[in-house]
């Protein structure tokens, strides 16, 4: 059993000063809890992006159960001034999984704390520890019959609520956009106090969890995507389960016909007829749920078109599927099916597609699946896609405008095609906005692919901000890139509230393009 | 340079998986069972049990990833791929999965038989 801790220091950290944190976290944590051994870290550097492994390693991980505790790592931190990188259930794959932003930071693994504290079925809403997974709650709601639905990302099971919800993710179901259906979080700052935001700091108060705003500036929004604290719980709204669930799929034979399935679907989408975060996924994304590449095309450069072709004839799919659904009484769901009927057949194309009509066949099953908040893993087979097991998601934020999605599909093409690299994309609907998703995959074991890689996702950034558009996460590897995209005066913020908020500088250094 | 899985057993491990399908072929194979998430009577009360059904065959039960039942997999060589994960497949931490469930996992599927030979679950929609 190696030990690493000589090989991965913090940046500033003396041998001596790390091993006397260690010594100290040893003492408040228990030998146990604090992993310095390269077996033991193992699964904290197994990452998907084509940064080398080495910048992301960590110095050690320590376990933390409870608030208490993390008070105490985080004094002992600022002793020795040694980063930590706070992680939930560190399932963010293709942003950068549970490895530190910057090598040598110790990962403070809150997966411990996996308290349901509470379920309100009235009110609808759970208060969670970080170490929550979605799978999880979805066991208790089913237990204790509670009629409600969770909205989560694709690796559903095995990722969790409070660390999503904090980077701001996304699910599929009309609460899809996870941090506007937060509602109050406890925070552990690095000076060791705890706050509680919006009506949390009330004394006896019960509407923690009912009122987001609370009174004076809002904070929570500071805490994601941010180092500026330790969320230690957080409170989230759930969907009661609809009497009636219609989920439904829409083809379209071209991919110039984003442009019309944009235009048709905003209107639909701002009036809240289709409610949910519906997707437009590419005929690459609809392949990968189901399929390798290699089925069709075992070349190593982009898929040629005339293979996109075969597969959309072969497999029954469409150069753009669009996944919604329809929620409420069955009164409802009717009314508002004859609308959409109705507005697919205004654009005179478009097919339209069933849960009667398909059956329990993928990956329609497995979009209905995530569209009511069920446990699926379906959409890991993008990673099976060209294989390899590396993949970080290109997610520039799109007004909802037909033109705007194609003018960003292309420049998206162009760029990946120019690498040898596939646009495999989806359109997560937004509330006026789309996120263009696209899963730059490559394989990782192949060092001249993900170099290509590497350049390939630079340049997506670079010529994507020169057209004024910039993405709304990013992997760990290219945070300050996408940082300097939201302009100085954003960046100089994040430093002053930093410096106010973590002078030491030891709260996920790096995170977001923030340091002191 | 990326750190690549080094350790003997994985070696060993790898080449009995791509013996049974690279993870870039089994998606076509019709011989996967398929969870169905009916309700609370699904969930299994077993800690490992619910490992199992809940995490591991979340994909290697449904063509995602490459078929782990019935392949007389060494329990050491499954517990290392859980650990370090191996390419697509992500890793796990003591923290996600216990090592004492983790051993009753492995044994399970390394013990285990092939699934009966199901209707294929991944034929797309037509």
């Amino acid at each position: 059993m190696t030990d690493t801790t000589q090989s991965a220091l913090p940046q500033g950290v003396s041998p001596a000063q790390f091993e006397a944190a260690l010594g100290q976290l040893r003492a408040l944590l228990g030998p146990e809890n604090v992993l310095t051994s390269e077996e033991d870290l193992a699964p904290y550097t197994k990452v998907m992006m084509s940064d080398a492994d080495e910048k992301h390693m960590p110095g050690a991980a320590v376990l933390a159960t409870s608030v208490e505790q993390v008070q105490g790592v985080l004094k002992i931190c600022n002793q020795f001034k040694t980063p930590v990188w706070p992680i939930s259930t560190g399932r963010n794959f293709g942003y950068g999984s549970a490895a530190p932003g910057t090598r040598g930071q110790i990962v403070l693994d809150l997966k411990h704390m996996n308290k349901i504290i509470e379920v309100d079925p009235v009110l609808c809403t759970a208060l969670l520890e970080p170490g929550v997974t979605y799978q999880q709650l979805w066991n208790y709601l089913k237990e204790n019959d509670i009629p409600l639905w969770l909205s989560c990302p694709a690796p559903s099971a095995i990722a969790g609520p409070v660390g999503n919800t904090l980077d701001r993710g996304v699910g599929y179901t009309p609460y899809g956009e996870h941090f506007m259906m937060q509602c109050g979080m406890e925070v552990v700052l690095a000076n060791g106090e705890v706050l509680r935001t919006g009506m949390g700091g009330v004394e006896k108060s019960n509407t923690w969890q009912a009122f987001k705003w609370g009174y004076g500036p809002y904070l929570d929004g500071i805490f994601t995507q941010s180092n500026f604290g330790v969320v230690t719980k957080l409170g989230i709204w759930l969907m009661p389960q609809p009497p009636a669930y219609k989920p439904f799929c829409i083809q379209y034979e071209d991919e110039g016909d984003i442009d019309t399935i944009v235009e048709m679907l905003r209107p639909l989408k701002i009036a809240n007829i289709v409610p949910n975060a519906a997707v437009i996924a590419n005929v690459m994304w609809e392949a990968a749920a189901v399929i390798p590449r290699s089925k069709y095309y075992d070349g190593t450069g982009s898929t040629p078109k005339e293979v996109l072709e075969e597969i959309k004839q072969k497999e029954g799919m469409g150069a753009w599927n669009v996944y919604a659904a329809l929620y409420g009484t069955a009164e409802q769901v009717e009314v508002n099916w004859n609308i959409v009927k109705k507005a697919v057949e205004a654009t005179g194309k478009g097919k339209l597609i069933t849960e009667e009509d398909t059956g329990n066949r993928e990956p329609f099953r497995y979009r209905a699946q995530l569209m009511k908040g069920d446990m699926t893993l379906q959409e890991f087979g993008l990673y099976r896609w060209r294989g390899g097991g590396g993949s970080m998601w290109f997610a520039p934020v799109s007004q909802a405008k037909g033109s705007e999605t194609k003018a960003q599909m292309e420049l998206a093409q162009e760029i990946l095609n120019e690498y040898g690299l596939d646009y495999v994309a989806e359109f997560i609907v937004g509330m006026r906005d789309m996120h263009h998703i696209v899963d730059v995959l490559f394989d990782r074991s192949d060092p001249a692919e993900t170099a290509r890689a590497h350049e390939c996702f630079g340049k997506l950034l670079s010529e994507f901000g020169k057209r004024g558009y910039a993405v709304y996460r990013v992997n760990t590897g290219f945070m300050e890139q996408t940082a300097d995209l939201y302009g100085k005066v954003k960046r100089d913020v994040d430093q002053t509230l930093k410096r106010a908020l973590d002078p030491n500088g030891i709260i996920a250094p790096g995170k977001s393009g923030i340091f002191i | 340079m990326n750190r690549k899985l080094t350790h003997p057993l994985l070696a060993v491990a790898f080449v009995a998986l791509a013996a049974c399908g690279s993870s870039s072929d089994t998606a076509s194979a019709g011989d996967k069972g398929k969870l169905i998430y009916l309700g609370k009577e699904s969930i299994p009360k077993d800690k490992a049990e619910m490992v199992f059904q809940q995490t591991c065959m979340a994909c290697h039960s449904t063509g995602v990833g490459p078929v782990i039942l019935g392949r007389d997999l060494p329990p050491e060589a499954i517990k290392l791929f859980v650990r370090h994960g191996n390419r697509a497949m992500p890793a796990f931490t003591e923290a996600m999965i216990d090592d004492e469930t983790l051993d009753r996992v492995a044994e399970m599927v390394s013990k285990s038989k092939a699934p009966p030979t199901q209707p294929a679950p991944t034929q797309p929609a037509q």
